[in-house]
């Protein structure tokens, strides 16, 4: 399928432009199974060039494979998988991977080992002892540079990985768990490297269970539960603040308000429905206290989604997202065709 | 050219982290049991001859290149490998690579061996086309076996893929003797289609058992150039094979 039909499948309002087509990462309908236990259940993901996407799921929802997936370790089952327009494995300088819990080779120092993985990049030798001084400093490694990797702590390794997978100057970046197994301070000095990448202009696809790491470094958050994206969503979008949404049984009168308003100005009432923002469990039971002395019946208490944490909670209990965060759905190319049929 | 310089750049790298890791002791370690026990002159009598020397050498050379592949391959199975794999090294440089390694240590191991032999036990006729007569078709043989060692790894292969092969080595490797016991004769249809298969099965072998004949034997008439030539294109059919088999698999390591 030419890549600008497959590109107007994936999303029919869409126009098709140069741009469009070259998504840093585009997938659609992905399957993976290992042995008989399916992995990846139809996933559909775009990510545009510039974008900083964070992909969180519990364990075994399928992050790390679609990462190899993407580096072409694995191979797809069914479904659409590229990288810059292309199948996955064909485009490797362009390329950074950080894999989990990288392990290394271990005899070497971390300036030789950068130096053979500029090597197997073909990188003219100047050009790669800049590139490895540049990397140092930016990793603050340059003291230790010269030990053995052996000799080094978690946290050093890790920058190390880091180095390795900025050598080409890679225009896609794939982090996978870059804190797993580091401590507080660990993690704090890898989420600084990746917040100074970032400002850079990298693409990053970053998967990780920290929901800190993703909510500082990321533009964008997918959620992967059971080998799908079960929401979808910018984090500018999300207020910040967890709330309740409280709706009554019958319509209150205007007085309710400027009671409710006493306790906190930010609470709102439309119609049955009323809204607490940012909820405290004192605050919670000062408006139900209200309610209930003035006679009103509570129909339902729900909480709202305000933070990355809620909708993490929310989606991964197998509740539907709310609509702001729901996921793309899987469009073909006849879907779409008949629909610019009707359309017409 | 790129792709030549970074698959020597990757063998480099193996073959520092061998010697590094201090896993090349364990072979040098053989290397002196070995020249100690089958190459020294216990008296002055005792000159051993070149024959001898090929026959010796060559199987141990082939034992320890068996040894050396399995044990490179072990570490490019480790979840080292992926950080390697996503260079533009690719899969292809990966095998091919790792392939380098062990026959260079082959080929320093005889080399070796051979200079020990020189100074604690010269053959009785020792010269450098003689040596090269008898090194050429070991050499061979040692890529041969590195690729078959490879091919047959679970890296390359899957454990079906293997168990088929392995299961069709046996049977290329039996006699009819061992084939056909007494109660399966001949005559009978399964020991006819047995001995059949073991025929068929046992052609791809000829060239790895011939070449090591030739080794010992350094005999070169009108035999001995296909016997090269069937060493090299089944060292290549097989690097074909485990290539192409690399590029269609899942690379799960750890």
């Amino acid at each position: 399928m030419p890549d600008h039909l497959d590109e107007h499948a994936m999303n029919a309002e869409e126009p098709i432009t140069a741009t469009a087509v070259d998504h840093a990462i585009d997938i659609e309908g992905l399957h993976k199974r290992y042995d008989s236990a399916p992995v990846l259940r139809g996933l559909n993901l775009i990510v545009p060039p510039g974008q900083v996407y964070g992909l969180l799921g519990p364990n075994g929802a399928g992050k790390s494979t679609l990462i190899h997936l993407l580096m072409g370790f694995l191979l797809p089952d069914r479904g659409s998988i590229k990288v810059f327009g292309k199948a996955p494995g064909t485009q490797s300088e362009r390329i950074g991977y950080l894999p989990e819990r990288l392990r290394y080779h271990v005899h070497y120092s971390g300036r030789e080992y950068l130096r053979f993985m500029g090597r197997f990049s073909s990188m003219p030798h100047q050009q790669l002892e800049r590139r490895i001084s540049e990397l140092l400093q930016l990793v603050d490694m340059e003291e230790a540079a010269d030990r053995r990797m052996k000799r080094y702590s978690k946290g050093m390794l890790q920058r190390i990985g880091i180095a390795q997978a900025l050598l080409s100057d890679p225009e896609l970046l794939l982090i996978d768990e870059p804190s797993s197994g580091l401590d507080p301070a660990g993690q704090y000095e890898i989420q600084e490297i990746l917040v100074n990448l970032r400002e850079h202009g990298h693409t990053i696809m970053l998967c990780s269970h920290q929901l800190d790491e993703i909510s500082q470094i990321c533009d964008r958050v997918g959620i992967l539960v059971q080998g799908q994206l079960a929401a979808e969503t910018d984090l500018a979008t999300l207020p910040g603040q967890s709330g309740i949404t409280i709706t009554l049984v019958e319509l209150p009168a205007e007085d309710l308000d400027f009671a409710l308003r006493s306790i906190d100005p930010a609470i709102s009432r439309a119609g049955r429905r009323i809204t607490v923002p940012e909820v405290t469990p004192m605050l919670q039971k000062q408006v139900l206290q209200l309610l209930i002395e003035e006679g009103f019946t509570v129909a339902s208490l729900q909480p709202t989604i305000g933070t990355l944490r809620d909708l993490y909670l929310h989606v991964v209990k197998g509740n539907p997202p709310p609509p702001e965060a729901a996921p793309p759905t899987n469009t073909s190319l006849l879907d779409s065709l008949l629909a610019t049929e009707e359309d017409a | 050219m790129r792709s030549l310089s970074r698959i020597w750049a990757w063998s480099r790298f193996n073959l520092a982290e061998y010697i590094r890791s201090g896993r090349i002791l364990i072979e040098l370690l053989a290397m002196v049991i070995f020249a100690y026990i089958f190459l020294r002159r216990p008296n002055t009598a005792a000159i051993i001859r070149a024959t001898q020397f090929f026959s010796m050498t060559a199987l141990f050379v082939l034992a320890q290149t068996i040894y050396t592949t399995g044990m490179l391959v072990s570490l490019a199975q480790r979840a080292q490998g992926y950080v390697i794999l996503a260079r533009p090294l690719g899969r292809r440089g990966y095998l091919l690579g790792l392939f380098l390694v062990p026959v260079i240590i082959g080929v320093l191991d005889f080399i070796l061996l051979s200079i020990i032999v020189t100074i604690i036990n010269k053959p009785e006729i020792w010269t450098v086309p003689i040596w090269l007569a008898g090194a050429l078709p070991l050499i061979l043989d040692i890529m041969l076996v590195t690729a078959l060692v490879i091919l047959l790894s679970g890296l390359v292969l899957t454990n079906g893929w293997r168990l088929f092969i392995l299961g069709l080595v046996a049977l290329g490797s039996l006699s009819s003797a061992d084939l056909i016991g007494p109660s399966l004769s001949l005559d009978n249809l399964i020991g006819r289609f047995l001995a059949t298969m073991r025929t068929l099965v046992s052609v791809p072998l000829i060239p790895l058992l011939s070449g090591f004949e030739l080794a010992v034997r350094r005999g070169y008439g009108s035999e001995a150039l296909p016997i090269l030539l069937g060493q090299i294109v089944l060292t290549a059919a097989v690097l074909f094979f485990a290539i192409f088999s690399f590029d269609r698999r899942d690379i799960i390591l750890g």
